[in-house]
This record gives C-alpha cells, sequence and structure tokens, in this order.
C-alpha cells in the first residue's frame, strides 16, 4: 500500500525543525530513519497531515564522550553504534542489544533516537537506556530540557516528549568498576521483536556482593518495565542459586504483559522469570571481569 | 502449505511409530528398516488407490536411501551424543529425529506441450503446465533440447498461456517433470521427425541417417551435408524458396511437405502414478526455559528417478524444507473466538527467512522411474512433506516426549514441558 498523501520537510537544523512542528501542530510527524514510520504510513495505520524529514539536520549524529560517559547523537544509525569501538567500550549493553534490533538493513536506516522517540514497548533500545540510567536531551520552542529514560516513556508508543519537541541526544553514564551488563530476549525469528526481553545492568563490588540492579524488561508491558522486585533480590548479596531463583521468580510475579497472537501473558511471565537467571547470571559475570 | 496432507499423513505416521518404537522397546531406525519395501520387491503394488489409480512403488531401494540419511548426519554417534549431553539435564536439550515417506507423484490423466521453430530458427516450447517458480523454463528447455539438439539460447519456453496451449492441467502433485516433461519430450520426438523429413527431402539423404545437432540436422558422418532450423524454417514458409535451397528459386513451392509448419503437439495420459521416495533427518536444539526449537542440520535423501537439473532438484527439495519447517515451527493461521482471522499479513503470520533455515544437506539418488520416458519421479513437495514429521521427531528425542501436534511454538514447546498441554 502507498501512504496517504502528506507534505513533506527537510529542515537543516533542530531549530527548524521545531519551528515546523510549532507550525503544523499535531498533525505533524517526525521522520528519522523510518524504519517504524514508513511500514506505518505504508499501511495507512497512520495519516500524519506533513513529515518532517530530520536526515538533513547537521550535527545529530555524533558518538563523543563527555563526562566519562558517552553523548550519542539522536540521528545516529544503530549500524553505527554497532560498529563503534567507543560504544563497545563505554556502553556494552547498548552495543550488545542493538545487534538485537531488527536485521542489519534496518539498522544501516535505523536510529537511536527514533527507537526511543517511537516507544515500542517491545524494542530493545528504550529498555536499553532505562537500564543504563540514561538521560534523554530534548529540543523544544523553549530550548533544551533533560529527561531521565525512566520517566521518558509514559505508555505504548508514547513518550514525555511534547509535541514541539525533538529528541537531540542520548547521554550515558560513565560505567562504574564492578558494572557488568547483558540483554537477551526471545523472539520468534532473528530480527523479530522480542516476545519477551531484559536488559539488565549490574554493579558488584570487589567481594561480588551486588550493590546495583536494574533489570529492565521490554515486550512485557506498554512501557520498558523496571523489575524492582527482582532487583531487591540482587542487591546486598553475591549474585548466586539462591537469589537468582528469587529474582526469577519476583520478576515473573511482578511483570504484567500483554497476550497476543505470538505469545500468551503466561508464557512472558515465565519466561521472563528464565531471562533473569541468565541475563543476571551473564551480568554478574562480566562485572566480575571488570572489577579483576 | 505445499504437500498438503503428504505433510500431515507424515507426521502422524511417523510420530505413531515412533511411539510404537519407545513402547516395544525398539529402535525406531529398526522399526523402519523392518517395514520398508525391499528392493526386491519392487514393483510393489500398495494396495491402495488413488481416484481409482492404484498405488505402486514402480522402482527404488528404500533401506538404502535410510542408510545414506543417516550416514549423512552421523546418526548413531550423535543420537549417543545427545542423549550423553541431555542426560546432564541441560536448559538446552538437543535431538534427532527422522521421517521415512513414500510419495506418489506424477498425477494423470494428462498434460500438453507444443514445440515449434520459429522463423528466425529458434524453439518455441508451450506447456500446459504452469511455473511459480519452480524452473520449467529450464527443465522443460532441457528435455526439448536433449531430443532436438538446441542449444539452451535458443530455447524460449512459455507456460501460464491458454492462448499458446489451450489445454493443460498444471504443476501441483508433483507432477510437472513427469506430466509436463514427458508431454515435452513426445512432442518433441514428433517434430524431430518432422525436421528429419522437410531435411531428407532438402539434403537428399534418408531421414535415417540425419542427426539434430547445434541447431542443425546433418547426415550421419557427413557434417557438411547440414540445413540449420532457421534454413528449414524458412523451407516450410509458404512460397518463400530460398536462393539455391530446394525447391529451386522461381519455381513454386510444393504443397508438402515443406508448406507446413514446424511444429508438433502432444498430449501426454497415463492411467499410472511414479512414486518418489525419501528420508528426512533433523537435528535441533530446545531450549527448555524458552520453548525455542532451533534446527541445527538438516538432511534429505531423496530418489527423484532422474534429475534433469540437479541444481534445480537439490534447490526444490532444501526450499521445500524451508517451507515446511515454517509451517512445523513458525506459521499458524490464529482466529479470535469470533472466527476472525488475526494472522492477515506477514508481520503475523510468519515466514521462515534465511536465519531460521539451518544448513541443508542434500542427496539425490536416481533410480529412473519405468513409467515413463524421462525416468523421472515426482520431487516438488520431497521436501515439505516429511519436515513436520521429522522436526517432531527431534524434539521428542530431545525432550523425551512424544510430541503430537503443530506447531511447535515455544508457547506450546513450553506448555508441553510444564504437561499443561498434551505433548
Amino acid at each position: 500500500v502507498k501512504p496517504a498523501p502528506f507534505e513533506y520537510f527537510e529542515p537543516t537544523s533542530v531549530e527548524e525543525a521545531v519551528a515546523l512542528l510549532v507550525e503544523h501542530g499535531e498533525g505533524a510527524k517526525l521522520l528519522a530513519g523510518g524504519q517504524s514510520l514508513v511500514p506505518l504510513l505504508a499501511f495507512r495505520l497512520v495519516r500524519p497531515a506533513c513529515l518532517v524529514d530530520l536526515n538533513r539536520v547537521a550535527g545529530l549524529a555524533a558518538v563523543e564522550t563527555r563526562d566519562g560517559g558517552l553523548a550519542i547523537g539522536a540521528m545516529t544509525r544503530q549500524r553505527t553504534l554497532e560498529g563503534s569501538e567507543l560504544v563497545r567500550a563505554r556502553a556494552p549493553l547498548l552495543h550488545e542489544a542493538v545487534r538485537l534490533v531488527g536485521h542489519p538493513q534496518i539498522r544501516t536506516r535505523g536510529t537511536l533516537g527514533g527507537s526511543l522517540a517511537h516507544a515500542d514497548p517491545a524494542a530493545e533500545l528504550p529498555a536499553v537506556v532505562t537500564a543504563l540510567d540514561a538521560t534523554l536531551i530534548a529540543q523544544g520552542p523553549a530550548g533544551r530540557r533533560e529527561l531521565a529514560a525512566r520517566d521518558f516513556f509514559r505508555s505504548y508508543l508514547t513518550t514525555a516528549l511534547a509535541p514541539a519537541e525533538v529528541l537531540v541526544e542520548v547521554r550515558l553514564p560513565a560505567p562504574s568498576p564492578g558494572a557488568g551488563a547483558a540483554c537477551l530476549e526471545v523472539s520468534r525469528r532473528p530480527g523479530d521483536f522480542a516476545l519477551v526481553g531484559l536488559a539488565t545492568a549490574l554493579t558488584l563490588d570487589g567481594d561480588g556482593v551486588c550493590r546495583q540492579a536494574r533489570l529492565v524488561f521490554f515486550g512485557a508491558g506498554p512501557v520498558p518495565t523496571l523489575a524492582e522486585n527482582a532487583a531487591r533480590e540482587l542487591v546486598g548479596r553475591p549474585i548466586g542459586e539462591g537469589p537468582l531463583g528469587r529474582a526469577a521468580a519476583a520478576a515473573s510475579a511482578e511483570l504484567s504483559p500483554d497476550s497476543d497472537i505470538h505469545a500468551t501473558a503466561d508464557y512472558r511471565r515465565r519466561v521472563g522469570g528464565a531471562l533473569v537467571r541468565r541475563a543476571v547470571s551473564l551480568a554478574a559475570a562480566r562485572a566480575r571481569e571488570n572489577a579483576a | 502449505m505445499r504437500a498438503p496432507g503428504l505433510y500431515e499423513a507424515a507426521f502422524v505416521r511417523e510420530r505413531a511409530l515412533d511411539m510404537l518404537a519407545a513402547e516395544l522397546g525398539r529402535d525406531p531406525v529398526e522399526l523402519r528398516r523392518r517395514s520398508l519395501v525391499p528392493a526386491d520387491r519392487m514393483p510393489y503394488t500398495v494396495g491402495t488407490d488413488i481416484g481409482g489409480i492404484p498405488v505402486v512403488h514402480d522402482t527404488g531401494d528404500f533401506p538404502a536411501i535410510l542408510d545414506r540419511a543417516l550416514e549423512a548426519v552421523g546418526w548413531a554417534e550423535l543420537r549417543a551424543e545427545c542423549e550423553r549431553e541431555n542426560a546432564r539435564s541441560p536448559e538446552v536439550r538437543l535431538g534427532v529425529g527422522l521421517a521415512c515417506l513414500a510419495e506418489p507423484s506424477g498425477w494423470g490423466p494428462y498434460e500438453t506441450a507444443k514445440v515449434l521453430v520459429t522463423s528466425a530458427g529458434k524453439l518455441h516450447v508451450y506447456t500446459g503446465a504452469a511455473s511459480s517458480g519452480q524452473g520449467h523454463e529450464t527443465t522443460l528447455a532441457q528435455v526439448a533440447a536433449e531430443v532436438l539438439g538446441v542449444p539452451l539460447e535458443d530455447i524460449v519456453v512459455r507456460h501460464g498461456d491458454t492462448a499458446l496451449m489451450p489445454y493443460g492441467m498444471g504443476s501441483y502433485a508433483s507432477r510437472a517433470a513427469v506430466m509436463a516433461g514427458s508431454a515435452v519430450h513426445y512432442a518433441a520426438l514428433k517434430l524431430a521427425d518432422r525436421l528429419r523429413a522437410v531435411a531428407a527431402r532438402h539434403l537428399e539423404a534418408d531421414p535415417a541417417d540425419l542427426v539434430l545437432e547445434g541447431g542443425r540436422v546433418s547426415v550421419r558422418g557427413v557434417p557438411g551435408r547440414a540445413v540449420t532450423f532457421r534454413e528449414l524454417a524458412t523451407l516450410v514458409a509458404p512460397r518463400r524458396p530460398v536462393p539455391g535451397a530446394h525447391p529451386p528459386a522461381g519455381r513454386a513451392a510444393e504443397p508438402w511437405p515443406e508448406g507446413e509448419p514446424l511444429e508438433a503437439l502432444h498430449y501426454h495420459h497415463t492411467s499410472h502414478e511414479t512414486s518418489s521416495f525419501g528420508v528426512h533427518v533433523a537435528v535441533v536444539a530446545v531450549d527448555t526455559r524458552t520453548g525455542v526449537v532451533t534446527p541445527r542440520r538438516y538432511a534429505i535423501v531423496a530418489d527423484v528417478g532422474r534429475a534433469i537439473n540437479p541444481t534445480i532438484v537439490e534447490g526444490q527439495l532444501a526450499g521445500g524444507v524451508a517451507h515446511g519447517l515454517g509451517g512445523t515451527l513458525l506459521e499458524e493461521l490464529v482466529y479470535d473466538a469470533h472466527g476472525q482471522l488475526l494472522t492477515t499479513t506477514f508481520m503475523d503470520y510468519l515466514l521462515p527467512g534465511s536465519a531460521d533455515v539451518p544448513p541443508i544437506d542434500v542427496t539425490l539418488v536416481e533410480v529412473p522411474a519405468p513409467s515413463n520416458p524421462l525416468g523421472v519421479k515426482g520431487a516438488g513437495e520431497a521436501g515439505t512433506s516429511g519436515t513436520g514429521a521429522a522436526l517432531a521427531s527431534a524434539v521428542a528425542h530431545a525432550l523425551g516426549l512424544p510430541v503430537t501436534a503443530l506447531p511447535l511454538s515455544p508457547a506450546r514447546v513450553l506448555a508441553m514441558l510444564a504437561g499443561e498441554t498434551p505433548a
């Protein structure tokens, strides 16, 4: 199918893009990599009056170190993240997770900011930025503001961005010593959206005791879901069979996913628990390596 | 789904055989070996019929094909290795399974073909079969080329056009090579006779001494005495004599036989089918915590009678395996409580992609079928029909469960493991 007719704008600066959003109001939609929006247009599931294409806006695709962490432009292609040594070294969770996004063709076009602003609850990157406690920078008519990733995702395909705001940058904090992370998912086919997935980031101290744990599920609710009860079972203890089992059970209990044609809610809860065991074990092993 | 009926029947039969073997405490391979028709009993009349046509296994060595399939994956060692590994109760378990199938193919009653030489000397082949990607353009061209000695690049195959070929049945039931291939073969033989007759007159030779080769008809042993198909086409064109050719320029063309076009039509009829035999072996890994079944390897050995084009047949079999793998692991028509179909796009109805298909080892065995001039047996569905059975057999081996339902979606496998769904 072909999209319904729309007006098309190619701003070259964020300011210009914001001005277009102000001018066209709710009928305007931002186009980044187009890997979600274009199929939605083609199915006519969305019929925006105008598209504001961010692909000609300069300065939105840099990957830089900042304050020991990373500052990543919102228009950075997923494929760039995948190949970035900086990302691999400073944000290994993002590096691991981005390879689970679609296929190489999709990642070549798809952007970090596009995935976050689209806010598909089954997507990997929203869960990853939540697990990494990222700060998202939005620019609107009144200038820039910072949003914590955990406050950014409001509901299914809904974010805290105001109608005339553009997500311009993602800041990831510096990894602490003893940090370890892992992203695992179950999908029907490689590259499909996850039936359920888990991005987890831990910090272990020198004695192997878990000091911090963030377990963020995707495909398990309307937004990336922090499994706080599961995390509580881990913090303050060495990662071992007992805490793993209790964390897995806690995660299964606290998730409230939906059922769809590919998996029932019950399947997602059960497999969510299994992913806790695997992802936390893996993250803990990596954390020990980093501490050593 | 390709191989309708065959796929489902093979699943039920092969699952029953595995379950029987388990019940009797016998090796599933031995049970099958004892049940297969031995080579010295061929042709073997099964005693059943399809639409009044008795099912007969015409030729083949079924037990030998079973052995080759087992060898292809190193069956005994691999089974033992899986069982050793699985005994440690790992989260991911390994299994190896198999399925045997004898498949009636080459459904009658008829198929049609017309072959003709154009005025440019090219050969056109019209068939009543219709390719949807099976490569009829190549295969049928080869069949015609074999009889008429025409280079493949000079042959055009046209299908799916009733303006060219008013009668035809089509490509289904693993029949195209058997039925359309035979029709083309016989039509080409008729055209060869006609080409010889015209050339014999022109070359003043006995038709029996003429050979067709390289798009020319020449006198055996005298390659210089030859006439090209193009020249023959000109010769038969009404009142278009070629200087120096028969009939000589300036003289009226004789009304026959050159006045008739260089074409031949054949309706190939048959009252019996041929049957192919194949063995599938699947190797899978099953994640007991997520229910995800990952095919690791696949082997298929099939007796296709004769592979007109081995690359195409191997591709058909491998493609059939991919197709069947989709039906076994991914594809499902899901309806809601009101009967509304929910899987209406390829976003929801999941087809396998290249990343879902394991390495497929295809081995062709060629024991010609006596019932058609090409010796071919249908191969179009052999790749699909055994996949559900073989993959389920492998999953059953991995999990120690009977596995009696498809598709093997992660949710179903997990429910089977939890004892919530009958396995």
